[in-house]
């Protein structure tokens, strides 16, 4: 038994190491750091380590921006994440239906903008709200909106964000979809479509059921980035004309902590929230689905 | 617990040996004196220059650092975290250098001890007054003044037979006249953060006027305020003040297309803004159509005020290695007549300088009058009251009061909702906030 598993272990760490190393490095190892200052106090600059027991805590989550900086961030998930999902998962059902130039013209199409770095594509997106030099603009005017401060306010800002956000991570999902489409059997598809099933009810009740461990792969991934967003909304707060706060997101207002205010220990504070959040998320979307059934994908 | 301890006692020690080894470190320093670096913008990198041509033999020690100036407060909160790495010199407006200045930064050095009183006499009085701190810290040293003065455009002002407004009671008389007269033709614009500064500041309202070090006094439902949104609503609803800010596309073309008849705006815009070159912002061609006057006053003040507006110093580090050359180079930067005459592009708050830097201006053929007097008056109304605070008013005014605009609500109408921000803001920064003066 231990003969033959062995060296296949090795080739699967092997194959994990590089991601490992840079999860050490970028993601755990500032994890912790943060879980340390957050208990530090900042009095006079330098980080006194453990001298603020749970002060940052109590000063992070009572200061009077937090409420509504969760606030917005949990509207802006309830509408980003299914929007997220449901947007992505069509997409990518009506391009595999489609298998022929036009599909995969379109596929790359909507790769694009998944290929531009964030910040870029959140630049990008502010001339596209912004009804005076957008291509878009007869329609934003046609609601009424005639400049870039009307668009980006008050309770349309989680819808806007959400559709920054779609178009920057859709093509990515699109394509990972495409190929768990494409990885159907086609004995599967074949049978189905003799059975009588139109390409609607081939994507529901054949391909979907099918591709489901992604498609928590997917909910986890996109509800852990969309809880820490940030970018966007700082880049809105500086753009000109527009009215968003520098405090929107939770993100931002860990951000105003360290830089506006020196104070790093309640910016952890905040910053653990959102990953403690993420994982929390994560951890019943697994519990309560069978993504870690191995069989699931070979059903 | 011990760990800790042991880890104390080991710092100690390194740091007795390093005390026993600090009498070489000077001997040493005196062969060759710690080199200096500075954090600037890019416009300023010439000011370094110019001090490293004026002392060719110590140019070497200099480096200047072109950086986003808005981001040193944040970078400075690194280098506190790690423990090096701060800059030695840095160019900022008084209000983020301040924000180094407080308890919990702890990076800007009170210039006091090192600079003679005499030296601080030579700068505009109530500028040099934004560096120093309630309870008598200089942090900084000005550079230079951005003082407000009423823009016209002559041609217009002559065909349509108007006079310069010297109040902003006329100012609002003569945007009624405009309205009816001259509809489409603009006397202002209000509509992004600048506008907190060319408006409300003008007016004395109090967004953050400092009493002591830690106490603020914020009151914009006052009359101060209330004078100043009821203006400016009053102007939007006839349509002479845009709804926008001076920096809008659609401000711009009204501008360019000569639809701008006044505009109060700060001592920059002159020459950066209005121009007169190919590639300015309003004005392309240099046809002496631009005139300046004095700001207006409220009637019930005895002369036109204004506040920081885009006025910038030079700070010095406590931690740096070369403490003299640091003061040294800043108070050069902020003094000299071969930066301030000869390259800078705005106006020095250093006095000597100033009257020579104007002169440069009269010759511009942008100008109707000879604007060079008008600066110098105009630079000596900074209001005595406008407070340097360690938060950012400007922006709270926008997710406020521009908010409001935006929704088609008024300026005054949204005062309660400013007020209740900048206290918010202010206590969050550790300040005790009063309603009453």
């Amino acid at each position: 038994m231990i003969g033959p598993t062995r060296p296949r272990i090795r080739t699967a760490h092997l194959f994990v190491l590089p991601h490992t190393v840079f999860m050490l490095l970028f993601a755990i190892g500032p994890a912790v750091y943060a879980l340390v200052i957050s208990f530090a106090s900042f009095q006079r600059g330098t980080p006194e380590f453990f001298g603020a027991g749970l002060d940052n805590y109590a000063n992070a989550y009572t200061d009077v921006r937090f409420l509504p900086a969760l606030g917005n961030v949990t509207q802006f998930l309830i509408i980003s994440v299914p929007l997220g999902a449901i947007g992505v998962l069509a997409i990518a059902a009506l391009l595999h239906a489609r298998q022929d130039r036009l599909g995969s013209g379109m596929r790359t199409l909507y790769f694009i903008p998944g290929a531009v770095a964030g910040p870029t594509l959140a630049l990008l997106a502010i001339f596209m709200l912004d009804p005076r030099i957008s291509p878009f603009a007869p329609v934003l005017q046609a609601m009424g909106l005639t400049t870039i401060g009307q668009v980006t306010s008050g309770s349309r800002l989680p819808w806007v964000f959400a559709i920054m956000y779609f178009f920057a991570a859709a093509g990515g999902w699109v394509a990972i979809f495409y190929g768990a489409f494409n990885g159907i059997s086609r004995e599967t598809t074949e049978a189905a479509t003799m059975d009588g099933c139109g390409p609607i009810r081939l994507a529901w009740s054949v391909k979907l059921p099918l591709v489901r461990p992604y498609i928590v792969y997917m909910l986890i991934l996109t509800f852990g980035a969309n809880v820490q967003m940030f970018v966007e909304p700082q880049l809105l707060a500086v753009a000109a004309g527009s009215t968003v706060g520098r405090y929107w997101s939770l993100n931002q207002l860990s951000y105003a902590y360290a830089f506006e205010l020196s104070d790093f220990g309640s910016a952890a504070a905040i910053a653990l929230l959102m990953l403690g959040v993420g994982l929390l998320a994560a951890i019943l979307i697994i519990r309560f689905t069978d993504f870690f059934r191995p069989d699931v994908a070979d059903r | 617990m011990k760990r800790v301890l042991t880890a104390g006692m080991t710092a100690v020690c390194i740091s007795g040996a390093a005390l026993a080894v600090a009498p070489a470190a000077v001997v040493l320093g005196q062969d060759e004196p710690a080199p200096i670096v500075a954090w600037v913008d890019e416009v300023r990198i010439p000011a370094i220059e110019a001090w490293q041509a004026a002392h060719p033999d110590r140019a070497h020690l200099v480096t200047a650092e072109a950086v986003d100036i808005l981001q040193i407060p944040a970078r400075i909160a690194l280098a506190n975290n790690a423990g090096s790495g701060w800059p030695d010199i840095v160019f900022n407006g008084a209000n983020l250098i301040a924000m180094t200045a407080t308890e919990r930064n702890d990076w800007a050095l009170d210039l006091r001890p090192h600079v003679s009183q005499e030296l601080l006499d030579g700068f505009e009085e109530h500028v040099i007054g934004e560096c120093i701190r309630p309870d008598g810290r200089v942090i900084c040293l000005s550079n230079d003044i951005a003082q407000s003065v009423t823009y016209y455009n002559q041609p217009l002002m002559d065909s349509f037979g108007y006079e310069v407004p010297t109040t902003w009671e006329e100012l609002a008389a003569l945007g009624e006249r405009v309205a009816v007269e001259h509809p489409g033709y603009l006397i202002g614009a209000f509509g992004d953060a600048l506008s907190l500064d060319m408006y409300f500041w003008p007016g004395r309202c109090a967004t953050g006027q400092l009493q002591d070090e830690t106490t603020v006094y914020i009151n914009v439902l006052a009359p101060e305020c209330v004078r100043v949104a009821q203006w400016v609503d009053r102007m939007q609803e006839i349509g002479v003040v845009a709804k926008v800010g001076t920096f809008d596309p659609l401000f711009i073309d009204a501008a360019n297309q000569d639809r701008l008849l006044v505009l109060t705006a700060p001592s920059w815009f002159g020459e950066f803004v209005f121009g007169g070159t190919p590639d300015s912002v309003y004005y392309q061609t240099a046809t002496g159509q631009l005139g300046v006057a004095l700001p207006p006053r409220w009637e019930g003040d005895e002369q036109p005020y204004f506040g920081g507006q885009g006025g910038a110093s030079w700070a010095v580090s406590r931690h740096t290695q070369n403490l003299d050359l640091a003061v040294e180079v800043a108070t050069w930067l902020a003094t000299a007549d071969e930066y301030h005459v000869d390259l800078a592009p705005t106006y020095p708050a250093y006095k000597a300088p100033a009257e020579r830097w104007v002169a440069k201006t009269s010759g511009n053929p942008l100008y109707a009058n000879d604007p060079a007097p008008i600066y110098i008056e105009a630079a000596a109304f900074e209001d005595p009251l406008f407070g340097i605070v360690t938060y950012d008013t400007a922006s709270i005014f926008s997710t406020t009061v521009i908010a409001a605009l935006n929704e088609g609500r008024t300026v005054e109408s949204a005062l309660p909702a400013f007020q209740e921000a900048l206290v918010q803001a202010a206590q969050i920064a550790g300040y005790q906030v009063v309603t009453t003066p």
